[in-house]
Protein backbone atom coordinates (compact mmCIF):
# COMPACT_ATOMS: atom_id res chain seq x y z
CA UNK A 1 0.00 0.00 0.00
CA UNK A 2 3.11 2.25 0.97
CA UNK A 3 4.60 1.92 -2.46
CA UNK A 4 0.97 2.46 -4.14
CA UNK A 5 0.95 5.68 -2.55
CA UNK A 6 4.32 6.67 -3.71
CA UNK A 7 3.72 5.79 -7.14
CA UNK A 8 0.45 7.72 -7.22
CA UNK A 9 2.20 10.81 -5.81
CA UNK A 10 5.08 10.66 -8.17
CA UNK A 11 1.88 10.34 -11.04
CA UNK A 12 0.39 13.07 -9.90
CA UNK A 13 3.83 15.14 -9.80
CA UNK A 14 4.47 13.87 -13.40
CA UNK A 15 1.16 14.84 -14.39
CA UNK A 16 1.75 18.61 -13.39
CA UNK A 17 4.85 19.08 -14.71
CA UNK A 18 3.13 17.58 -18.03
CA UNK A 19 0.05 20.13 -17.58
CA UNK A 20 2.06 22.96 -17.65
CA UNK A 21 3.78 21.06 -20.63
CA UNK A 22 0.26 20.69 -22.44
CA UNK A 23 -0.82 24.63 -21.86
CA UNK A 24 2.61 25.91 -22.40
CA UNK A 25 2.99 24.58 -25.69
CA UNK A 26 -0.21 25.00 -26.78
CA UNK A 27 -1.84 22.69 -29.83
CA UNK A 28 0.24 20.51 -31.30
CA UNK A 29 -1.27 20.12 -34.72
CA UNK A 30 -1.10 16.89 -37.01
CA UNK A 31 -3.27 18.64 -39.78
CA UNK A 32 -2.23 21.84 -41.33
CA UNK A 33 -4.69 24.21 -41.63
CA UNK A 34 -5.92 24.00 -38.02
CA UNK A 35 -7.05 26.71 -35.98
CA UNK A 36 -3.95 28.51 -34.05
CA UNK A 37 -4.01 27.74 -30.14
CA UNK A 38 -5.63 29.80 -27.70
CA UNK A 39 -3.87 32.33 -26.16
CA UNK A 40 -2.12 31.06 -22.46
CA UNK A 41 -3.46 33.76 -20.26
CA UNK A 42 -0.82 35.64 -17.68
CA UNK A 43 -3.23 33.77 -14.55
CA UNK A 44 -4.48 30.84 -15.35
CA UNK A 45 -8.18 30.30 -13.85
CA UNK A 46 -8.19 28.74 -10.03
CA UNK A 47 -9.66 25.58 -12.18
CA UNK A 48 -9.75 24.15 -15.34
CA UNK A 49 -10.58 21.25 -17.75
CA UNK A 50 -8.48 20.41 -20.39
CA UNK A 51 -10.04 18.15 -23.43
CA UNK A 52 -6.95 17.02 -25.15
CA UNK A 53 -7.57 14.89 -28.11
CA UNK A 54 -4.40 12.58 -29.10
CA UNK A 55 -4.60 11.31 -32.62
CA UNK A 56 -2.08 9.85 -35.12
CA UNK A 57 -0.31 11.88 -37.63
CA UNK A 58 -2.14 10.43 -40.54
CA UNK A 59 -5.82 10.66 -40.25
CA UNK A 60 -8.37 8.59 -40.74
CA UNK A 61 -12.02 10.04 -41.76
CA UNK A 62 -13.11 8.55 -38.71
CA UNK A 63 -10.71 10.42 -36.60
CA UNK A 64 -10.95 13.48 -38.15
CA UNK A 65 -14.80 13.54 -37.57
CA UNK A 66 -14.11 12.80 -34.34
CA UNK A 67 -12.01 15.89 -33.46
CA UNK A 68 -14.17 17.86 -35.63
CA UNK A 69 -17.27 16.88 -33.32
CA UNK A 70 -15.37 17.37 -30.02
CA UNK A 71 -14.79 20.63 -31.21
CA UNK A 72 -17.99 21.61 -31.98
CA UNK A 73 -19.13 19.80 -28.66
CA UNK A 74 -17.34 22.53 -26.80
CA UNK A 75 -17.85 25.27 -28.14
CA UNK A 76 -21.85 24.41 -28.20
CA UNK A 77 -21.59 23.92 -24.58
CA UNK A 78 -19.10 25.76 -23.36
CA UNK A 79 -18.55 28.98 -25.12
CA UNK A 80 -17.90 31.18 -21.82
CA UNK A 81 -15.70 28.69 -20.26
CA UNK A 82 -13.84 28.94 -23.46
CA UNK A 83 -13.54 32.26 -23.59
CA UNK A 84 -12.12 32.40 -20.49
CA UNK A 85 -10.10 29.92 -20.47
CA UNK A 86 -11.80 27.17 -17.92
CA UNK A 87 -12.35 25.09 -20.72
CA UNK A 88 -9.49 24.40 -23.03
CA UNK A 89 -9.24 22.76 -26.54
CA UNK A 90 -6.35 20.67 -26.95
CA UNK A 91 -5.15 18.14 -29.72
CA UNK A 92 -1.84 16.02 -29.88
CA UNK A 93 0.07 14.26 -32.33
CA UNK A 94 1.35 11.12 -30.49
CA UNK A 95 3.32 10.23 -32.61
CA UNK A 96 5.55 13.21 -32.69
CA UNK A 97 8.37 12.12 -30.73
CA UNK A 98 8.72 15.28 -28.70
CA UNK A 99 5.05 14.06 -27.27
CA UNK A 100 6.16 11.17 -25.79
CA UNK A 101 6.26 11.94 -22.42
CA UNK A 102 2.83 13.11 -22.92
CA UNK A 103 1.85 9.35 -24.15
CA UNK A 104 3.50 7.67 -21.27
CA UNK A 105 1.80 9.82 -18.84
CA UNK A 106 -1.57 9.51 -19.90
CA UNK A 107 -0.74 5.73 -21.02
CA UNK A 108 -1.92 6.56 -24.85
CA UNK A 109 -2.70 3.51 -27.09
CA UNK A 110 -4.72 5.15 -29.86
CA UNK A 111 -6.01 8.29 -30.56
CA UNK A 112 -8.14 8.95 -27.25
CA UNK A 113 -9.92 11.99 -26.18
CA UNK A 114 -8.33 12.96 -22.57
CA UNK A 115 -10.36 15.30 -20.11
CA UNK A 116 -7.96 16.83 -17.40
CA UNK A 117 -9.29 18.13 -14.52
CA UNK A 118 -6.61 21.19 -13.85
CA UNK A 119 -6.52 23.11 -10.39
CA UNK A 120 -4.56 26.04 -10.03
CA UNK A 121 -2.18 24.90 -13.01
CA UNK A 122 -1.90 21.08 -11.52
CA UNK A 123 -3.54 18.22 -12.80
CA UNK A 124 -5.15 16.90 -10.10
CA UNK A 125 -6.89 13.97 -12.17
CA UNK A 126 -7.63 12.60 -15.59
CA UNK A 127 -9.62 10.29 -17.69
CA UNK A 128 -9.78 8.63 -21.12
CA UNK A 129 -13.09 8.68 -23.21
CA UNK A 130 -12.97 6.75 -25.81
CA UNK A 131 -16.67 5.85 -25.87
CA UNK A 132 -16.46 8.64 -28.46
CA UNK A 133 -15.46 6.02 -30.99
CA UNK A 134 -18.39 4.35 -30.33
CA UNK A 135 -20.97 7.20 -30.49
CA UNK A 136 -19.57 8.79 -33.82
CA UNK A 137 -22.62 7.35 -35.54
CA UNK A 138 -25.04 9.62 -33.44
CA UNK A 139 -23.68 12.90 -33.28
CA UNK A 140 -26.89 14.21 -31.12
CA UNK A 141 -25.76 11.03 -28.65
CA UNK A 142 -21.78 12.39 -29.12
CA UNK A 143 -22.12 16.04 -28.37
CA UNK A 144 -24.45 15.00 -25.59
CA UNK A 145 -21.58 12.46 -23.82
CA UNK A 146 -18.95 14.72 -24.59
CA UNK A 147 -20.75 17.77 -23.07
CA UNK A 148 -21.73 15.90 -19.81
CA UNK A 149 -18.52 14.48 -19.29
CA UNK A 150 -16.65 17.94 -19.41
CA UNK A 151 -19.34 19.44 -16.88
CA UNK A 152 -18.78 16.75 -14.72
CA UNK A 153 -15.64 17.54 -14.27
CA UNK A 154 -16.22 21.37 -14.09
CA UNK A 155 -18.50 20.55 -11.37
CA UNK A 156 -16.65 18.37 -9.37
CA UNK A 157 -15.92 19.69 -5.98
CA UNK B 1 -56.97 -70.25 -65.35
CA UNK B 2 -53.13 -70.71 -65.10
CA UNK B 3 -52.24 -67.05 -66.96
CA UNK B 4 -55.21 -65.36 -64.37
CA UNK B 5 -52.98 -66.44 -61.64
CA UNK B 6 -49.61 -65.35 -62.95
CA UNK B 7 -51.41 -61.99 -63.74
CA UNK B 8 -52.50 -61.78 -60.14
CA UNK B 9 -49.27 -62.22 -58.87
CA UNK B 10 -47.68 -60.01 -60.89
CA UNK B 11 -50.33 -57.14 -60.20
CA UNK B 12 -50.01 -58.45 -56.71
CA UNK B 13 -46.26 -57.75 -56.82
CA UNK B 14 -46.72 -54.39 -58.43
CA UNK B 15 -48.63 -53.27 -55.56
CA UNK B 16 -46.69 -54.69 -53.14
CA UNK B 17 -43.46 -52.85 -54.78
CA UNK B 18 -45.26 -49.37 -54.69
CA UNK B 19 -46.27 -49.64 -50.97
CA UNK B 20 -42.27 -50.59 -50.46
CA UNK B 21 -41.41 -47.43 -52.24
CA UNK B 22 -43.63 -45.35 -51.03
CA UNK B 23 -42.68 -46.37 -47.26
CA UNK B 24 -39.09 -45.65 -47.98
CA UNK B 25 -40.00 -42.20 -49.34
CA UNK B 26 -41.45 -41.02 -45.89
CA UNK B 27 -38.99 -42.65 -44.12
CA UNK B 28 -36.43 -40.87 -46.16
CA UNK B 29 -38.29 -37.64 -45.62
CA UNK B 30 -38.65 -37.84 -41.68
CA UNK B 31 -34.88 -39.28 -41.55
CA UNK B 32 -33.73 -35.45 -43.55
CA UNK B 33 -34.33 -33.43 -40.61
CA UNK B 34 -36.50 -30.29 -39.54
CA UNK B 35 -34.42 -28.20 -42.50
CA UNK B 36 -35.07 -30.24 -45.00
CA UNK B 37 -31.70 -32.15 -44.60
CA UNK B 38 -30.02 -28.41 -46.20
CA UNK B 39 -26.84 -28.50 -43.73
CA UNK B 40 -23.79 -29.76 -45.30
CA UNK B 41 -19.88 -29.89 -44.04
CA UNK B 42 -18.63 -28.02 -47.33
CA UNK B 43 -17.70 -23.95 -47.42
CA UNK B 44 -20.52 -21.84 -47.31
CA UNK B 45 -22.18 -21.69 -50.24
CA UNK B 46 -25.38 -19.81 -51.23
CA UNK B 47 -28.77 -19.43 -49.76
CA UNK B 48 -29.65 -23.48 -50.15
CA UNK B 49 -32.70 -24.01 -52.35
CA UNK B 50 -35.61 -26.73 -51.23
CA UNK B 51 -34.18 -30.32 -51.85
CA UNK B 52 -36.05 -31.56 -54.99
CA UNK B 53 -39.24 -33.95 -54.43
CA UNK B 54 -40.04 -34.69 -57.86
CA UNK B 55 -38.17 -37.31 -60.43
CA UNK B 56 -35.69 -35.89 -62.96
CA UNK B 57 -38.42 -35.71 -65.38
CA UNK B 58 -40.71 -33.29 -63.49
CA UNK B 59 -43.64 -36.08 -62.55
CA UNK B 60 -44.53 -37.52 -59.60
CA UNK B 61 -42.53 -40.54 -58.77
CA UNK B 62 -44.70 -43.73 -59.67
CA UNK B 63 -46.34 -44.94 -57.22
CA UNK B 64 -46.83 -41.92 -55.35
CA UNK B 65 -50.45 -41.15 -55.05
CA UNK B 66 -51.76 -38.20 -56.86
CA UNK B 67 -51.50 -34.41 -54.99
CA UNK B 68 -49.47 -36.38 -52.11
CA UNK B 69 -46.25 -34.78 -52.86
CA UNK B 70 -44.07 -33.49 -50.12
CA UNK B 71 -43.76 -29.37 -49.67
CA UNK B 72 -40.61 -27.83 -50.40
CA UNK B 73 -38.03 -27.87 -47.51
CA UNK B 74 -37.71 -23.94 -46.28
CA UNK B 75 -34.24 -22.55 -46.41
CA UNK B 76 -31.81 -23.22 -43.85
CA UNK B 77 -31.11 -19.74 -41.41
CA UNK B 78 -27.47 -18.62 -41.31
CA UNK B 79 -25.75 -16.10 -39.64
CA UNK B 80 -23.61 -13.55 -42.02
CA UNK B 81 -20.66 -11.35 -39.62
CA UNK B 82 -20.77 -8.54 -42.05
CA UNK B 83 -17.67 -6.18 -41.85
CA UNK B 84 -17.71 -2.90 -43.21
CA UNK B 85 -15.67 -0.83 -44.19
CA UNK B 86 -14.91 2.43 -45.89
CA UNK B 87 -12.70 3.67 -49.49
CA UNK B 88 -9.76 5.23 -46.90
CA UNK B 89 -8.29 2.62 -44.45
CA UNK B 90 -6.36 3.12 -41.39
CA UNK B 91 -4.45 0.35 -39.12
CA UNK B 92 -7.31 0.10 -36.82
CA UNK B 93 -9.77 -0.87 -39.42
CA UNK B 94 -7.65 -3.38 -41.16
CA UNK B 95 -6.73 -4.55 -37.59
CA UNK B 96 -10.40 -5.26 -36.28
CA UNK B 97 -10.96 -6.91 -39.89
CA UNK B 98 -8.25 -9.76 -39.63
CA UNK B 99 -9.01 -10.26 -35.57
CA UNK B 100 -12.79 -10.38 -36.47
CA UNK B 101 -12.29 -12.69 -38.97
CA UNK B 102 -10.08 -14.90 -36.71
CA UNK B 103 -12.32 -14.98 -34.25
CA UNK B 104 -15.38 -16.20 -36.68
CA UNK B 105 -13.15 -18.54 -38.72
CA UNK B 106 -11.16 -19.92 -35.49
CA UNK B 107 -13.53 -19.84 -32.83
CA UNK B 108 -16.89 -20.57 -34.60
CA UNK B 109 -15.37 -23.09 -36.90
CA UNK B 110 -18.11 -25.69 -36.62
CA UNK B 111 -20.99 -23.19 -37.07
CA UNK B 112 -19.00 -21.68 -40.76
CA UNK B 113 -18.03 -25.81 -41.75
CA UNK B 114 -21.62 -26.38 -40.63
CA UNK B 115 -23.07 -23.62 -43.37
CA UNK B 116 -24.61 -21.60 -40.35
CA UNK B 117 -22.09 -18.51 -40.12
CA UNK B 118 -20.48 -16.67 -42.97
CA UNK B 119 -17.88 -14.42 -42.92
CA UNK B 120 -18.07 -11.45 -45.57
CA UNK B 121 -16.55 -7.96 -45.58
CA UNK B 122 -18.05 -4.77 -47.75
CA UNK B 123 -17.26 -1.57 -48.75
CA UNK B 124 -19.82 1.21 -47.72
CA UNK B 125 -17.97 3.81 -50.25
CA UNK B 126 -18.91 1.67 -53.01
CA UNK B 127 -21.88 2.64 -54.75
CA UNK B 128 -23.76 -0.78 -54.34
CA UNK B 129 -23.23 -0.80 -50.65
CA UNK B 130 -23.94 2.70 -49.87
CA UNK B 131 -26.99 1.70 -48.92
CA UNK B 132 -25.96 -0.54 -45.69
CA UNK B 133 -24.40 2.83 -44.52
CA UNK B 134 -28.05 3.79 -43.54
CA UNK B 135 -29.37 0.79 -42.98
CA UNK B 136 -27.48 -0.40 -40.43
CA UNK B 137 -26.90 3.52 -39.38
CA UNK B 138 -22.77 3.02 -39.51
CA UNK B 139 -21.70 5.80 -39.42
CA UNK B 140 -19.39 5.73 -41.83
CA UNK B 141 -17.77 4.18 -39.09
CA UNK B 142 -16.14 0.67 -39.51
CA UNK B 143 -18.30 -1.97 -37.97
CA UNK B 144 -19.28 -5.65 -37.85
CA UNK B 145 -23.04 -6.01 -37.84
CA UNK B 146 -24.64 -9.58 -37.45
CA UNK B 147 -27.36 -10.49 -39.97
CA UNK B 148 -29.62 -13.83 -39.65
CA UNK B 149 -30.67 -14.44 -42.93
CA UNK B 150 -33.17 -16.82 -44.53
CA UNK B 151 -32.52 -17.45 -48.14
CA UNK B 152 -32.77 -13.81 -49.49
CA UNK B 153 -34.97 -12.46 -46.69
CA UNK B 154 -33.26 -10.48 -43.12
CA UNK B 155 -34.38 -11.76 -40.25
CA UNK B 156 -32.18 -9.86 -37.93
CA UNK B 157 -29.62 -7.41 -37.90
CA UNK B 158 -27.23 -6.71 -35.00
CA UNK B 159 -24.39 -4.11 -35.00
CA UNK B 160 -21.16 -4.48 -32.79
CA UNK B 161 -21.07 -0.28 -31.78
CA UNK B 162 -18.21 -0.99 -29.37
CA UNK B 163 -15.82 -2.91 -31.77
CA UNK B 164 -14.05 0.29 -33.08
CA UNK B 165 -13.51 1.70 -29.93
CA UNK B 166 -11.74 -1.79 -28.18
CA UNK B 167 -9.56 -1.64 -31.35
CA UNK B 168 -8.56 1.92 -30.95
CA UNK B 169 -7.69 1.66 -27.41
CA UNK B 170 -5.48 -1.44 -27.98
CA UNK B 171 -7.74 -3.92 -26.12
CA UNK B 172 -7.27 -6.93 -27.81
CA UNK B 173 -8.54 -8.95 -25.28
CA UNK B 174 -11.40 -7.29 -24.36
CA UNK B 175 -12.25 -6.98 -28.08
CA UNK B 176 -12.15 -10.72 -28.58
CA UNK B 177 -14.46 -11.63 -25.59
CA UNK B 178 -16.44 -8.69 -26.73
CA UNK B 179 -16.88 -10.34 -30.37
CA UNK B 180 -17.16 -13.89 -29.08
CA UNK B 181 -20.38 -13.11 -26.83
CA UNK B 182 -22.12 -10.84 -28.94
CA UNK B 183 -21.73 -13.23 -31.71
CA UNK B 184 -22.66 -16.62 -29.50
CA UNK B 185 -25.68 -14.92 -28.19
CA UNK B 186 -26.66 -14.02 -31.75
CA UNK B 187 -26.11 -17.55 -32.61
CA UNK B 188 -28.00 -18.57 -29.63
CA UNK B 189 -31.00 -16.14 -30.74
CA UNK B 190 -30.23 -14.54 -27.31
CA UNK B 191 -30.57 -10.95 -26.76
CA UNK B 192 -27.76 -8.88 -27.10
CA UNK B 193 -25.93 -9.11 -23.67
CA UNK B 194 -25.20 -5.87 -21.74
CA UNK B 195 -21.44 -4.46 -22.23
CA UNK B 196 -19.45 -2.14 -19.86
CA UNK B 197 -16.95 -0.30 -21.23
Amino acid sequence: MKTRSTSVRLARVSALGLAAAILAAGACHGDPGQDAPAKTPAAAPARQVIACYFHRTVRCPTCRRISAYIEESLQAGFAKEMKDDRVVWKMVDFQDPKNQKLVEAYKIQGPTLVLMDVRKGKVIDWKPVPKVWSLVPDKEAFVKYVQKEVRTLLEKK
Amino acid sequence: MQSKKILTAILLLFVGFSLVELVLKRVREASAGPDGGQQTASAPSPAPSPAPVKAEDGKPSPGTPAGSEAAPAAAAEKVIAHYFHGRERCANCRNYETLSREIVERDFATHVGAGRLEWREGNYDEPDQRHFDAKYKLGRVPTLVLVRVQGDTELEARKLGDGFMLIVTGEKDKFTEYVRRQLQAFLDKKPAPEEEF
